[in-house]
């Protein structure tokens, strides 16, 4: 019988390492985007490459959290680190959500977009950076130590919400999420055009 | 084009085939174990020899059946990993878990025959201490002892492993009518939380006089209970509450006019209250933290990554 700390190693180096390959190609891809004008092949390989490693470290985020829960030893999450790690998944896997929703509604020319690539870049990166994070932060749960040093410090205490106020924040989440789609103007497909976006605004 | 396409399915490909790291030095925790490295923290059965020198002690001459006796392991020299952690198994002569000895409390207040400590010094090393409760039929018992531990720097990922040279031999007599003990029923509270006094009633068979002492682990001052008596061979005391987290140990005198039994120290260690939270509740919040986030991300998508020409900017 393979244990669920196991899967919860292989769920959690899947998810780790797609994350990180498609954090150094959407920095790649958002330095490319200031430095050429017209997209290179370079560029348009960062761009698939971010999007299949989004949507494969979407598909083994879940799994990684599942089987660290089952995982966690004692008498489940009882440790403030267990806890951050698992508040830091979801953002990121919010985070994650809005780039991949971002990528897919705008295109891959949003890139040639400044403002469009430093927001999806920031993104991006800090989807990337939250989950890097919570791995860090299973190295210092398992081994006491961690690459964050002395950074991981904040992160061993947690602010607790109770279960009233964890509800009545999801309901305000959930209502945020709805108000920025429904009410705010809807994005737009960009196609790439050298003129239509002009000296000052485009990557030129 | 293509070889964007084909890249992208290297990469992926040699993420999916890289071999996940399975090495656990920060131990594997205590648990009721045999001793096999197969689903241990380093590589198997290539593990290397200890430089650990390990001594079993027994805290008495004569053992009888269903006796509670204590046990401890004593192991110095060992090099140790930079965490320090040592693991000690207690084990039948096979090397398997100890099947006919209940493990009542381990050394660190658990019911396990392999444990996990950090010790801070090799040459100092350190004592495991077990209390096991007889077996209910006489005989000859050979009791092993081995250790597990790390080095630093490990580079090979080796798994230290020790032995005891020779197996301790215990003899199990019968029980002598009216032996004064505990109730068989009877468990030992090994922990509590910091600011709380502890009452423990101890249920006890053949016993006409019970008299309680207790230390802490630093003084060697040896202080005796009040005792409250519950009923016909059950008795209350109170021991005081700790400050600050520490060990304190207590041991039972028991005797009726034929007999004196005097049971292992047992250890109560007060701590910090666990960190206890409604997992229903940390769900919630962090779904609803990944929601927030998401909605705040697609607002500055929304916000921000807009030409202007195209009208729409808020």
């Amino acid at each position: 019988m393979v244990s669920a700390g196991t899967f919860h190693v292989v769920a959690t180096e899947l998810a780790v390492g797609t994350i990180a390959l498609a954090g150094a190609m959407i920095s790649l891809r958002l330095i490319l985007s200031f430095r050429e004008k017209h997209p290179s092949r370079l560029s348009e390989l960062c761009d698939g490459t971010s999007l299949v490693c989004v949507v494969a470290g979407l598909c083994a985020l879940p799994f990684a959290i599942i089987t660290g829960v089952l995982a966690a030893p004692g008498d489940g999450l009882d440790n403030p680190l267990l806890f951050n790690k698992m508040l830091l998944s979801w953002v990121g896997i919010g985070l994650f959500s809005a780039w991949f929703y971002g990528r897919f509604s705008m295109g891959p020319n949003l890139w040639n977009y400044r403002p469009a690539a430093i927001i999806q870049g920031l993104i991006g990166l800090a989807a990337c950076g939250s989950i890097l994070t919570v791995a860090s932060m299973g190295g210092k749960f398992s081994r006491g130590e961690s690459l964050m040093g002395p950074m991981s410090k904040p992160l061993e205490y947690s602010v607790e919400l109770g279960t009233t106020s964890s509800i009545l924040v999801l309901i305000v989440s959930v209502a945020a999420l709805v108000s920025v789609l429904k009410l705010m103007p809807q994005p737009y497909s960009m196609e790439f055009a050298d003129n239509s976006l002009g000296d000052s605004e485009g990557i030129n | 084009m293509k070889s964007s396409r084909l890249l992208v399915i290297i990469f992926s490909g040699l993420m999916i085939v890289a071999s996940p790291s399975l090495a656990k030095p920060g131990g594997q925790g205590d648990a009721e174990r045999a001793f096999s490295c197969m689903d241990s923290c380093h590589i198997g059965s290539s593990g290397t020899d200890s430089a650990a020198t390990i001594n079993i002690e027994l805290d008495r001459e004569r053992v009888f059946t269903g006796q509670l006796i204590s046990l401890s392991i004593k192991t110095s020299g060992m090099e140790l990993s930079k965490k320090g952690l040592v693991g000690v198994f207690l084990l039948s002569n096979d090397g398997s878990a100890l099947d006919d000895w209940k493990v009542v409390q381990d050394p660190n207040g658990g019911n396990n025959n392999y444990v996990e400590k950090p010790v801070f010094s090799s040459t100092q090393g350190a004592t495991f201490t077990w209390i096991l409760q007889a077996p209910d039929t006489t005989g000859n018992y050979s009791i092993d002892a081995a250790v597990h531990h790390g080095v630093d720097p490990n580079p090979e990922e080796y798994a230290y492993l020790g032995r005891l040279t020779t197996p301790l031999q215990i003899e199990v007599e019968p029980m002598p009518e009216d032996l004064p003990r505990f109730s068989e029923d009877w468990k030992p509270t090994s922990s509590r939380d910091l600011g709380d006094e502890t009452t423990i009633i101890i249920e006890t068979e053949d016993t006409d006089d019970l008299i309680v002492e207790w230390r802490t682990d630093s003084s060697e001052t040896i202080l005796e209970a009040p005792l409250t008596k519950q009923s016909d061979g059950a008795w209350s005391f109170t021991l005081p509450a700790s400050s600050v987290e520490s060990n304190l140990t207590w041991r039972a005198k028991l005797s009726n006019p034929a007999l004196e039994e005097i049971t292992p120290w047992f250890t109560l260690s007060s701590s910090k209250p666990d960190y206890d939270i409604d997992e229903l509740a940390l769900m919630i919040q962090a779904i609803a933290g990944g929601i927030l986030a998401a909605a705040i991300a697609i607002a500055m998508q929304r916000r921000f990554a807009r030409p202007a020409q195209k009208g729409g900017m808020l």
